[in-house]
């Protein structure tokens, strides 16, 4: 994939809003889980979850996936001017079930016509046509849900649209806390009721996040003529199926390994050449298991620096790619590898080359961005500071 | 952007494959948009959802022996995924508390579930996207597909499209005033069906290709479709580049747009058009069944022949097709 520049970037997650403040947290080390309180839900333990604050949260839609998307992708637009026709690709896995799922628990499959305002953006769908329609873009829409790999491949697909002759795309994903994933997770035994930690001896499971993140993309000469900043460029996508097991990744990580692979070569890159992988590292026992064969398969040994950013913003599920996307290509310009938020005691049978605590300042010139999902679903990215 | 389309599979209300559908298509319109039975499947794959079952059923209908399912790439349409699970699982945290959740219809109630299973149940080990885009999933997805086939990410594309009639649905629409038989404006109510489709794409020559798909988008409120003046305009453009012999299948989501449509088709003398829309109803997959249904007639006509499918989704969405009969 050759000249597809990221020109803007935007994010919104339980670490805050806007760039700094998130290389900053990164920086620090710092964790947005905290006990639950967007809502109750007698008998079940207040896990640690990566609420957004509702300072973030100011549009008017009165629909939390919307509002957290309209918030990252302003950021990511600034000050660009969207003429032509582009594309907005969107990566969502629970869509407008925040509110929907309030009038089935009201009204449990009545009619309910008095709050049917809930149900107005249910369809995940909705999300991308209310994007374009309030940032007034006039744009080909895509939503991709691929569960916990949704906004990677949505990433994906509008970079090769990019390279394909359109002239932008904002590309992203959002997705909000809900009764639906933090119960489902729960019944799947897969919620911690700690604060996560990716790769260590002692995980428990992860911690769900909400928020949102989008990066405008396009062609690096658009990008040049127009003088925009270019953060970073999209190298390579991969995905693959495990063909395995619906929640179970596959136990070697093969998928995983595959799409590592297929994002490398669409790059023209060789595993030495990648410096940092920022992993899928949900903190599960599976996954991280399963990850850490992929990655062994793929370098041939320890490999590059791996860190998991989910012990600071918790499991952002649809959004997760590109949240992480954003934080890679935050590496990349700023020159740092961020750690693992909450591993203390790394599991001695996961070979990877963890980053130390406190993080590593170097120059980085490739990232792979990891995201896999529920259905054995893999997503690879490969992020650059140059044009492969 | 063309594909060819090598094999299709279909389960509609009526039709439990493509020799039924053409049939089906000229007989009168079924007594309910619900699809009666799922072709038997693998015994272990009897317990799957619904939703899951359909989607299984077309696949199976659409692989070729000799396509190398390893490298296969999957495009999952829907625009409303497992409904029914996740109406399963808000019901059980609501009766038996937020501790008790089913972890079964919670992971069905996943968009990507049924491609998740058609990947396990088929062993397809390549690419896998789902689509989700309203009442265009299925026009969309074949975006999507062509894209794929198109910048060479795939040389087969396994395109497949499912969406279920659910009791939450019809609820929705009633909410609005919306749901046929209820509304206080019949001709702008809406009758929810159900059904799938299947397309293998590829590259190669085939007597049926897709010549093109666009997708595009009107500003229009959430829950109204575009008006005649937005989307006549791309209905006018799409048809005057066709040669003769072309035939048009109307979107006609209700009946005050299929009027519009016809009306403004009335500018076309000659053209032959039909609207599928009372065979399949109103869902995110119908779109793919319609273009299906304009295949399966093509087979009957003569090499050259061209059907123009066209689309409308809630919230201002349109979508043309074209589908052409070609010698080979």
């Amino acid at each position: 994939m050759r000249g597809v520049a990221i020109t803007g970037l935007g994010i919104v997650s339980s670490l805050g809003c806007g760039l700094q403040r998130h290389l900053d947290s990164i920086r620090a080390g710092r964790s947005g889980l905290k006990p639950l309180t967007l809502f109750r839900l007698t008998g079940l333990h207040a896990a640690p979850v990566g609420e957004v604050e509702e300072l973030w949260l100011s549009e008017t839609q009165g629909h939390r996936s919307i509002s957290l998307a309209l918030n990252a992708a302003r950021q990511a637009i600034g000050a660009a001017t969207l003429d032509g026709s582009g594309v907005v690709t969107v990566g969502t896995t629970t869509g407008g079930i925040f509110e929907s799922e309030q009038h089935y628990l009201k009204h449990r499959g009545r009619e309910g016509s008095e709050d049917r305002a809930l149900l107005k953006h249910h369809s995940v769908g909705t999300i991308a046509d209310v994007l374009a329609a309030t940032l007034n873009i006039a744009a080909e829409r895509y939503t991709f849900s691929t569960a916990c790999s949704s906004s990677a491949n949505a990433v994906g697909f509008g970079a090769s649209l990019v390279e394909e002759g359109a002239p932008w795309a904002l590309v992203g994903g959002v997705d909000s806390l809900c009764r639906l994933t933090y119960c489902g997770f729960h019944a799947l035994k897969l919620l911690s009721n700690e604060p996560c930690r990716p790769f260590d001896s002692h995980r428990r499971g992860l911690s769900l996040g909400e928020g949102a993140a989008f990066l405008l993309l396009e062609k690096d000469e658009r990008a040049k003529d127009r003088g925009a900043p270019i953060w970073a460029y999209v190298g390579g996508w991969g995905c693959s199926s495990d063909a395995y097991h619906v929640t179970a990744p596959h136990p070697e990580g093969q998928g995983a390994a595959t799409a590592m692979r297929a994002a490398l070569a669409e790059a023209g890159l060789s595993p030495p050449d990648v410096d940092y992988v920022n992993a899928h590292g949900t903190a599960t026992e599976a996954n991280d298991r399963a990850e850490a064969i992929a990655l062994e398969a793929v370098f041939q040994g320890p490999g590059p620096l791996t860190s998991s950013s989910k012990g600071a913003t918790g499991h952002t599920l649809g959004a997760a790619g590109a949240i992480e996307a954003v934080i890679s290509v935050l590496s990349l310009s700023a020159g740092y590898v961020p750690a693992t938020v909450g591993m203390k005691n790394p599991d001695p049978q996961l070979r990877i080359r963890h980053v130390p605590a406190g993080g590593v300042s170097m120059p980085l010139g490739v990232v792979l961005s990891n995201s896999f999902g529920f259905g054995g679903n893999n997503a690879a990215l490969v992020l650059m500071s140059q044009s492969p | 952007m063309m594909a060819a389309i090598l094999e299709l599979g279909i389960l509609a209300p009526g039709a439990q494959d493509r020799l039924a559908l053409y049939s089906t298509l000229a007989g009168p319109m079924p007594n309910a948009l619900r699809i009666a039975t799922i072709p038997e499947l693998d015994p272990k794959e009897r317990r799957l959802p619904r939703l899951e079952r359909m989607a299984l059923a077309v696949s199976r209908q659409a692989l070729s022996s000799d396509c190398d399912k390893r490298s296969l790439a999957v495009v999952f349409a829907t625009a409303y995924g497992g409904l029914t699970p996740t109406v399963d699982f808000l019901e059980s945290i609501a009766s038996r508390g937020p501790e008790f959740g089913s972890p079964t219809a919670f992971y069905q109630s996943v968009h990507h579930s049924p491609a998740g299973q058609l990947s396990i149940s088929l062993g397809l080990r390549g690419g896998s996207l789902t689509v989700s885009a309203r009442e265009l999933s299925g026009e969309t997805a074949l975006r999507v597909a062509l894209t794929l086939l198109n910048t060479g990410r795939a040389e087969k594309v396994l395109l497949v499209a499912a969406d279920e009639r659910s009791p939450s649905l019809d609820n929705g629409y009633r909410s609005y005033g919306v749901l046929a038989g209820e509304g206080a404006h019949p001709e702008r109510c809406l009758d929810p069906g159900e059904g799938a489709g299947a397309l293998l794409l590829g590259k190669e020559a085939s007597p049926l290709q897709i010549d093109e798909c666009t997708v595009t988008a009107h500003s229009c409120p959430v829950l109204q479709f575009a008006r005649p003046e937005q989307f006549a305009p791309l209905i006018r453009k799409k048809i005057a580049v066709q040669a003769a012999p072309l035939s048009f299948s109307l979107a006609a989501p209700n009946a005050e747009i299929a009027n519009a449509e016809a009306s403004i088709l009335r500018e076309v003398p000659g053209l032959a058009k039909w609207s599928d829309s009372r065979h399949f109803g109103f869902h995110g997959s119908a779109g793919l069944l319609r273009l299906i249904a304009a295949a399966v007639r093509l087979r009957h006509a003569p090499a050259g022949a061209a059907s123009v499918v066209h689309g409308l989704a809630l919230g201002g969405g349109q979508a043309v097709t074209v589908v052409r009969h070609v010698a080979c």
